[in-house]
């Protein structure tokens, strides 16, 4: 845990270093004269993430409050949603383009579903039926809206 | 007292009452879901709106707000897994009751005391947003800039692990405000060339990924717990373990009243949130309990004194948006982006330029209260089910539910691309300890607090010195001082961890 902490903090400080040295000058005009510079704001909060950072790094390396082999905070199955959920999004997206709303939409249900653990067919039918079919009836007959 | 009666006329409209109808009854239906709040909620719900008018857009979206504030504390009592973190302190007694075979009774008494709540911090809105509004017209960009200061410095010291993490969050989102066309150059700033970035980060697609799919991943991750949890709830056999008698009441009624007026006062400081009260409100009724040792064990006084503030922050953290255009709550902040979207700025100029729909929405927040009441003594006992189902089959429906809002409100793929971009950061948020709530308030006064501050600097003619000519503005920065020694000094003095006490 006070690794993590650590990490954390200098993870702050290395992103406000970079942000402050190379993105912000390169992305933000200096501005014109007799104003004050559209970098003022970016500028004071790099600032002050970088001072929090490093006082978040020295607690963490010197306060004896936190407890030095406490777990990590995340576990193997958060980390593994975490990368697999939006890939699954993404892949919903590209097949969007090629296949149309319908196919993507159930393509994404049944995907979660499939990646939460559900494994009887009749839910793994009911459910994109319900959800694009309960969607559809919403957006497209009730309110008049539509999606892609 | 003309617009609210004209109001009143308005929402009298069969389209309009259905409309708040089925916001509670959705609200409450989300709220009961574990992990999915009333922020979540109302964010899935906007592109829902799209199509319209402004009132029953609006009364929808409150009403869902109300409901899924009072629904949260369906699954904290009957799974002791709070639909949001305001409701933590329901589960403290709501789940033993439950446990005893009273969950009737902790319901019912969730369901009275949000009712009586939220109505009393809904008349508190009616009779406080003008006075106040009428007096923010009179006040200059230093103090709001100083009130802005105090209000994210005060939420960073409560709402995160550490005051230093509280205020990094409220930074993130300050610069991600930036991003997009300088308000006084029209100069674009850290857009990396990208259109699409020129009117700045949409809003929505951003709370709908850091709020919901955030949330999913890490049900995701959690999968087997909270499956498991859905199969322990006990029922009575006594028809008083059912409901609330005299005697209930008599215990339940001052905690109420006490709840409801913590509730509006948490509400009124921007950026405090609901979870503020509630713990404020069941800490005080514990206090002054002659029985505290009750409370942990199933006191319905606990369950009333919690929900009661609880859904009091809701119309209460309508005031300083009301007055002022500052958000109040998270809700709040994603209750902007809607106002504006069906043509709403809320503000003081507000009560000016559209009083008949001030009106309107005062009039749906009161019917959505009585709405409350009816859907909840109703339907409990089927909403009660939906904590039964799965998370397996809740996450995918929810997932796409948030596809389509970020694709409709963020212009197509690019919303999506937003949606997943901060749901990732939102997840790293979370479990490193960073508020995702201070991120999200930091990012929309982000505008106002860069306009003031810009403001402030030409006022003050860069000289610190004539800030003397500001007292309002001194106070709030010497509120700001006295808050960041005082969590820093708190900081010091407790563990990293509750359960380390």
């Amino acid at each position: 845990m006070r690794a993590t902490e650590t990490l954390s903090g200098l993870a702050l400080v290395l992103f406000a270093i970079v942000m402050l040295l190379w993105v912000i000058p390169a992305q933000i005009p200096s501005g014109f004269s007799g104003q004050l510079s559209p970098r003022l704001l970016p500028q004071i909060t790099m600032w002050a993430v970088l001072a929090l950072g490093l006082w978040i790094a020295a607690q963490a390396v010197l306060s004896s409050r936190i407890a030095a082999h406490r777990p990590g905070p995340f576990m193997r199955a958060e980390v593994l949603a975490l990368v697999t959920l939006p890939a699954l999004v993404l892949l919903a997206l590209w097949v969007l383009r090629l296949a149309g709303p319908l196919v993507a939409g159930a393509l994404l249900v049944v995907g979660a579903a499939l990646m939460m653990g559900e494994r009887n067919p009749l839910a793994l039918i009911l459910l994109p039926a319900g959800a694009l079919g309960a969607g559809w009836l919403l957006l497209y007959r009730i309110l008049g809206t539509t999606v892609g | 007292m003309t617009p609210i009666l004209s109001g009143f006329s308005d929402i009298l409209h069969p389209m309009v009452l259905l409309w708040i109808i089925a916001g509670v009854a959705i609200g409450y239906l989300v709220g009961a879901l574990p992990g999915l709040g009333k922020a979540t909620a109302v964010a899935i719900a906007i592109p829902l709106t799209f199509a319209l008018p402004a009132l029953p857009a609006i009364a929808f979206l409150i009403g869902i707000a109300k409901g899924s504030a009072a629904g949260s504390a369906v699954s904290a009592i009957l799974l002791n897994v709070p639909g949001e973190p305001s409701s933590a302190p329901t589960a403290l007694d709501g789940y033993p009751l439950a446990r005893q075979g009273k969950a009737g009774k902790a319901l019912k008494a969730a369901l009275f005391a949000s009712v009586l709540g939220d109505l009393g911090a809904t008349l508190a809105l009616v009779v406080l947003a003008q006075p106040i509004a009428s007096y923010a017209l009179a006040i200059t960009p230093v103090e709001i800039c100083a009130v802005l200061v105090f209000s994210l410095t005060f939420v960073a010291g409560l709402s995160a692990q550490s005051l230093a993490k509280g205020l990094v969050a409220a930074l993130l989102g300050l610069l991600a405000a930036t991003v997009g066309l300088e308000i006084e150059s029209g100069l674009p700033r850290l857009t990396f060339g990208d259109y699409r970035l020129f009117d700045g980060i949409p809003l929505i697609p951003m709370a709908i990924g850091m709020l919901a799919v955030a949330e999913m991943i890490l049900q995701a991750g959690n999968r087997a717990a909270l499956d498991q949890q859905a199969a322990t709830i006990a029922k009575g056999a006594d028809p008083d373990d059912s409901r609330m008698t005299r005697d209930d009441w008599g215990r339940a009624a001052p905690a109420i009243a006490r709840g409801t007026a913590i509730g509006i006062g948490v509400g009124i400081l921007p950026g405090l949130g609901a979870s503020v009260g509630s713990f404020l409100s069941y800490g005080l009724a514990r206090s002054r309990s002659k029985e505290p040792g009750r409370f942990g064990n199933g006191a319905i006084e606990g369950v009333a004194a919690s929900e009661s503030a609880d859904n009091a922050v809701v119309p209460a953290s309508l005031i300083p948006l009301f007055a002022l255009g500052i958000p109040g709550s998270v809700i709040a902040a994603i209750l902007i982006g809607a106002f504006m979207l069906h043509g709403v700025t809320p503000g003081p100029m507000m009560f000016a330029q559209q009083p008949r729909l001030v009106g309107g929405i005062y009039a749906a927040m009161m019917a959505a209260s009585l709405a409350l009441l009816l859907i909840g003594l109703l339907f409990q006992r089927v909403f009660a089910q939906v904590v039964r189902v799965p998370t397996r089959r809740v996450v995918p429906v929810v997932l796409i539910l948030c596809v389509i809002g970020a694709w409709v409100e963020g212009g197509g793929a690019f919303g999506v691309q937003v949606m997943l971009a901060f749901a990732v950061l939102g997840v790293l948020f979370v479990k490193l300890g960073f508020s995702v709530v201070n991120f999200l308030i930091g990012f929309v006064v982000g505008r106002a607090f860069e306009l003031t501050l810009r403001q402030s600097i030409q006022i003050l003619e860069r000289d610190p010195a004539n800030l003397l000519a500001h007292p309002i503005a001194l106070i709030f920065l010497a509120m700001t001082a006295l808050a960041v020694w005082r969590f820093t000094r708190g900081a010091s003095r407790k563990p990293e961890h509750p359960e380390e006490i």
